[in-house]
C-alpha cells in the first residue's frame, strides 16, 4: 500500500540577524491511509513547525530550505497558488490548539463554514446551511448554534466546531496540533473519542501532535519521537511504549511518574 | 445597551465640565469680569453691550450657585448670549452659520484620511518589510512630525500663492449665492480642496500607523492560519479575517484622534481663512469677543462628544462580543 | 541600564534620531556663539531674500532670520522639553497610581483621564490663553503640560496593569515590601521603555502645540521662538508677498526635530517590541521561499 503522505529530507530554517536557525533537520516519515501517527516531543523540538509546513502555512522568517512533501505522489512544495488553495482543506485539513483562537471572533459559526464551501465550489446559501447543519449534528452540536458567535460557545463545543470544519470537505488527512491541550480532561476524552469514531466511519488519517506522550500512546497507531529538529525514533505504538530503543525515548517514559506498574500494550486503551 | 447608557452619562458629565470651565474662568480673574472684558476690548464694546455681556455670563446679582444654575439654564436653552464682534447677533446664530463649513471640512478630511490611511496600513502590514511597507511607513512617520500649521502654510504657499492654482480664502466664490446649483457646488469644492487635502495629510499618517500596528498584532493568531488553511484567497484572509479584527482597536484609536481632528481643522481654517467655527474662535480671540469664544468652546465640545458617541455606536455594531443587550 | 543604552544606540534609526536631536541641543546651548546678529535688532532691509550676508534673509522688520532661528531653538527646545517633562511626570504618576492601587482610586483617575481626553484640547487652550492674555513661553509650557498628560497616563496605566500581574510583583507584595519601594524599585524600572516612549512623544507634541499657540498670537511678542517667528511672518503677510524664507525656516526647524524625535521613538519601539525587529528577515525569507517554489514548480512540470 503506497503511503498517503511521504515526507523526505525536510529541512526548515528560521532566518535570524545572525546564522539561520535550523528548526527541522532533514526529517523523513510516512503516513499511511487511515492511520494515526503521533508526533511527540518537548516544546521547541520542531513538531509544530513540521505540522504547519505540511500545508505550507509556515510564515517567514521560516522557510523550507530543502526536501519533499509528497501527498499521493505529488510534491506539495511545488504547487502553484491556485493548486495549493484547491488542495488545502479538501485533501488535508487542520485542527489548532485553541479553538477560541482558531475561530474568528467577529464571524458567526455558519459564516466560517460558508466562505470555505464557497472557496471550494459553488454553493447556494441554503445548500451551505444544510451542509453546516449536517456537520454540526455529526459532532453533537445542535444545528441552530450555527448563527452564534464563537464566544457564545463553551471550549469543548468550539473544538467540536473545529472538528466539524476540519471534516467538511472529507479530507484524507487531518493534522491536529495539540488539539486538546487547552481543554480539561473530561472534554479531552470526549473529543478524542469523537475523532476515533468519525475516523472509523468516514476514513481518514491523523497526524497527532502533542507533548503529552501518555495521551498519544492511547490513541496512535504509530509514534514518532522528535528532538531538536530530528526524529530520533519512529515505530508502532506498542513498540515505542514497551520497548523503546533510543535513550531519549526511554528518558521520556522515565520522566513520567507512575501510579502502578505500566501494563503491556497501552495503545487503543480508550 | 447598558454600555451606551454609561457612555451617555459620561459625556453628559464631560459637557458639564466644559460648561463649568467656561463659568469659572472669567470669575477667577480679580475684579468684575465684565469690566475686565470691557477694558480688554480696547473700546470695541459699546457700553450698551455691557449689560448684554453681563447677562451672558450669568452675572445677575445673586449668590454664586444661583449664577451657576442660571448659566447652565441658558446653555441648555441654546442661549450663548450676544456676540460683541457681530453685535447684536446672538452667538448661537453666528456659530450656526459657520458650523456647516467646519463639518464639511472635518467630515471630508476624516473620511479621506481614515479610509486611505487604514487601507494603506493594511497593505503595509501584510507586506511588511517589502516595498509597500518600506515606502509607506517612514512616510507616515515623517508626516506625523509635521504640524498642521506647517502643512497648511506650505500648501497655501505652493499651491495658492506661488502658483495660483487654488484660492486663498473663503468657502466659495463670494459673488455667488448659496444654492444647490452645479456652479455653487463646484465653487465650494474648489475652495474647499486645499483645506480638506491639508487636513487629510495631517491625519493620514496616524491612521496608517495605527492600522499597521494593529494588523501586525493579529499576524501570529491561529484564526489567520486556519483561514489560510481553509484554502481561502489571500485577499479574503487579509480583509475579512485580519483587517476585520484589527479594525476594532483602530476604531478605538479613531475616537482618540478627534482632538487632533478638531485642533487641526482650527489651524487649517485660520490659515486658509475658511469660515468655520475654528476661524471664528480665532477671530473672537483677536477681537476679544468673549461670549463668542466661550460659545465656540461649548460647540466644539459638543461636536467632540457626539463624534465619540458615534464611534461608540460603531463599536457596538462591529464587535459581537458587546452586542449583549 | 548601560546595556539598554548600548542596544538603543546600535539601532540605526535611534542613532540617527539622537544625532539630530543632539545637534539641536548644541545649537541651543551655543546660540550666542553661532548667531551672527542680535535676533531682535534691525540689521538689514525688510524682506530681503537669502544672501551671503543674511543666510536666511530678513523679516519685514529687517531682522536676520537665521539669527532668529538659532535663538529660537533655545526657547522652543526649552519649552518643549520642559512641558514634555511635566506631561510625562503627571501622566506616569497617574498611570502607575491607578494601576497599582486599583479599586476606586483607579475608577476615579480613569474617569478624570477620560474626561480630559474627550474635551477638545486646542480650543480649551485657546480659551484659557485668551483670558490670560499674551503669556511668555514658560506659562505656555505650564498650561500645555497641565492639559496634555491624559494619553500618556492611559498608556502607562495599561502597561503597569500587565506588570502588576507578573509573579515578581506579587511575590514582593507577599513579603511585605512597602508601597513606595514597590513602585519605585520594582515597577518603575520595568516601565522605562514606555515612559521613554511617552516622553519623546510628549516633546514632539509640546513643541508643535507651543508653535501653534504662538502662531495664533497667544505668545509673548517679546520672545523669540519658532512659533513667534511664524506669527510675525503671518501678520506681515510673508507668504502673500512671497517672502517664503520667513515662513520656511521655522517650519523646517520644527519638522526636522520632529523627525529626529520620531526616529528615536521608532528605535525605542523596535527594542521594546521584538516583533518589529525581525522585519528584514521576514522580507528576506519571503524572497528566498518564492524563488525556491518557482524552482520546484519548474522541476515538477518536467
Amino acid at each position: 500500500m503506497s503511503a498517503l503522505l511521504s515526507v523526505k529530507d525536510l529541512r526548515i530554517d528560521y532566518l535570524t540577524s545572525g546564522e539561520p536557525f535550523t528548526a527541522v533537520r532533514d526529517i523523513s516519515f510516512e503516513i499511511q491511509p487511515n492511520e494515526i501517527l503521533g508526533l511527540a516531543g518537548e516544546s521547541g523540538c520542531g513538531k509544530s513547525t513540521v505540522a504547519y509546513a505540511l500545508m505550507r502555512l509556515h510564515k517567514p522568517p521560516a522557510l523550507v530550505r530543502n526536501g519533499h512533501i509528497l501527498f499521493e505522489g505529488r510534491d506539495v512544495l511545488s504547487f502553484g497558488d491556485k493548486e495549493l488553495r484547491a488542495w488545502r482543506w479538501s485533501e488535508v485539513s487542520m485542527m489548532f490548539q485553541s479553538a477560541m483562537n482558531s475561530l474568528s471572533p467577529v464571524m458567526t459559526i455558519f459564516r466560517q463554514f460558508y466562505d470555505m464551501l464557497r472557496a471550494h465550489g459553488t454553493v447556494t446559501k441554503a445548500q451551505a446551511q444544510e451542509r453546516t447543519a449536517q456537520l454540526l449534528e455529526m459532532v453533537g452540536i445542535p444545528a441552530d448554534r450555527m448563527h452564534a458567535h464563537p464566544h457564545q460557545l463553551s471550549g469543548g463545543m468550539r473544538q467540536r466546531v473545529a472538528l466539524a470544519l476540519a471534516l467538511t470537505l472529507k479530507p484524507k488527512l487531518i493534522i491536529m496540533d495539540e488539539p486538546t491541550t487547552a481543554l480539561d480532561v473530561v472534554v479531552q476524552r470526549e473529543i478524542l473519542q469523537e475523532v476515533l469514531r468519525l475516523k472509523d466511519e468516514l476514513g481518514f488519517s491523523v497526524l497527532f501532535i502533542t507533548h503529552d506522550i501518555a495521551l498519544m500512546a492511547q490513541i496512535s497507531d504509530r509514534i514518532g519521537i522528535m528532538r531538536e529538529g530530528q526524529i530520533v525514533e519512529i515505530g508502532t505504538a506498542s513498540q515505542i511504549v514497551t520497548a523503546p530503543t533510543h535513550d531519549y525515548t526511554r528518558s521520556l517514559w522515565d520522566a513520567m511518574p507512575l501510579l502502578a506498574q505500566r501494563p503491556e500494550g497501552m495503545a487503543h486503551a480508550v | 445597551m447598558r454600555f451606551l447608557l454609561k457612555r451617555l452619562g459620561f459625556y453628559g458629565v464631560a459637557f458639564l465640565v466644559a460648561a463649568t470651565f467656561n463659568f469659572m474662568i472669567p470669575r477667577m480673574l480679580p475684579g468684575n469680569p465684565a469690566d475686565i472684558m470691557l477694558a480688554n476690548s480696547g473700546g470695541m464694546i459699546a457700553p450698551e453691550a455691557r449689560d448684554a455681556l453681563m447677562a451672558t455670563f450669568g452675572f445677575i446679582d445673586a449668590p454664586l450657585h444661583e449664577q451657576y444654575f442660571a448659566y447652565l439654564g441658558s446653555i441648555f436653552t441654546w442661549d450663548f448670549g450676544l456676540s460683541i464682534k457681530f453685535y447684536p447677533m446672538p452667538v448661537a446664530d453666528v456659530l450656526m452659520q459657520a458650523l456647516p463649513w467646519t463639518l464639511f471640512l472635518t467630515g471630508s478630511a476624516l473620511l479621506i484620511s481614515f479610509s486611505i490611511g487604514t487601507l494603506l496600513g493594511i497593505l503595509a502590514a501584510w507586506r511588511r518589510g517589502q516595498l509597500t511597507d518600506v515606502i509607506a511607513s517612514p512616510t507616515a512617520l515623517a508626516l506625523q512630525s509635521v504640524p498642521a500649521v506647517v502643512v497648511a502654510l506650505c500648501g497655501l504657499y505652493f499651491l495658492a500663492v506661488q502658483n495660483r492654482v487654488f484660492p486663498t480664502f473663503y468657502a466659495f466664490n463670494p459673488s455667488l449665492d448659496p444654492a444647490w446649483s452645479l456652479e455653487f457646488i463646484s465653487s465650494v469644492l474648489y475652495h474647499g480642496f486645499l483645506p480638506v487635502v491639508t487636513l487629510s495629510v495631517v491625519l493620514i499618517g496616524g491612521y496608517l500607523i495605527t492600522m499597521r500596528n494593529n494588523m501586525i498584532g493579529q499576524l501570529g493568531e491561529d484564526y489567520l492560519a486556519m483561514a489560510e488553511a481553509k484554502g481561502l484567497s489571500d485577499a479574503r484572509v487579509r480583509y475579512a479575517y485580519a483587517a476585520r479584527n484589527a479594525l476594532l482597536p483602530s476604531v478605538t484609536a479613531l475616537a482618540l484622534s478627534f482632538g487632533a481632528l478638531f485642533g487641526g481643522s482650527l489651524i487649517t481654517e485660520v490659515v486658509f481663512n475658511y469660515p468655520g467655527v475654528g476661524n471664528l474662535l480665532y477671530l473672537g480671540i483677536v477681537g476679544r469677543d468673549f461670549p463668542l469664544i466661550q460659545g465656540q468652546l461649548l460647540i466644539m465640545t459638543l461636536a467632540m462628544l457626539l463624534a465619540n458617541l458615534a464611534v461608540d455606536l460603531a463599536y457596538v455594531f462591529l464587535d459581537p462580543r458587546l452586542k449583549r443587550a | 541600564m548601560s546595556d539598554l543604552l548600548r542596544t538603543f544606540l546600535r539601532n540605526r534609526k535611534a542613532a540617527i534620531g539622537l544625532t539630530i536631536v543632539l545637534i539641536y541641543v548644541a545649537i541651543a546651548i551655543f546660540a550666542p556663539l553661532i548667531a551672527p546678529f542680535d535676533p531682535v535688532a534691525r540689521v538689514g532691509r525688510p524682506h530681503q531674500a537669502p544672501s551671503a550676508e543674511h543666510w536666511l534673509g530678513t523679516t519685514r522688520m529687517g531682522r536676520d532670520v537665521f539669527s532668529q532661528l538659532i535663538w529660537g531653538t533655545r526657547t522652543s527646545l526649552m519649552v518643549g522639553i520642559g512641558a514634555g517633562l511635566i506631561v510625562t511626570a503627571i501622566g506616569t504618576a497617574i498611570g502607575i497610581t491607578a494601576a497599582y492601587f486599583g479599586g476606586w482610586i483607579d475608577d476615579a483617575l480613569n474617569f478624570l483621564t477620560n474626561v480630559v481626553l474627550v474635551l477638545p484640547q486646542l480650543p480649551l487652550l485657546l480659551v484659557l490663553a485668551a483670558f490670560l492674555g499674551q503669556v511668555g513661553p514658560w506659562a505656555i509650557a505650564l498650561i500645555i503640560g497641565l492639559t496634555s498628560w491624559a494619553w500618556g497616563a492611559r498608556v502607562t496605566r495599561a502597561q503597569a496593569m500587565s506588570l502588576k500581574t507578573r509573579d515578581f510583583i506579587q511575590a514582593s507584595a507577599m513579603i511585605g515590601e512597602p508601597t513606595w519601594r514597590m513602585i519605585l524599585v520594582e515597577m518603575l524600572p520595568n516601565l522605562l521603555s514606555i515612559i521613554g516612549f511617552n516622553f519623546i512623544g510628549s516633546v514632539i507634541f509640546t513643541i508643535i502645540t507651543e508653535a501653534t499657540l504662538e502662531f495664533l498670537g497667544l505668545g509673548s511678542p517679546l520672545a523669540t521662538s519658532w512659533g513667534t517667528m511664524l506669527y510675525n511672518a503671518q501678520t506681515a503677510s510673508a507668504i502673500m508677498v512671497g517672502a517664503w524664507w520667513e515662513v520656511l525656516a521655522p517650519c523646517a526647524a520644527i519638522v526636522l526635530i520632529g523627525i529626529g524625535l520620531s526616529l528615536m521613538n521608532f528605535g525605542v519601539d523596535e527594542i521594546a517590541n521584538p516583533r518589529m525587529r525581525t522585519l528584514g528577515n521576514v522580507a528576506k525569507a519571503l524572497r528566498i521561499e518564492k524563488r525556491l517554489t518557482r524552482q520546484r514548480m519548474q522541476e515538477a512540470s518536467q
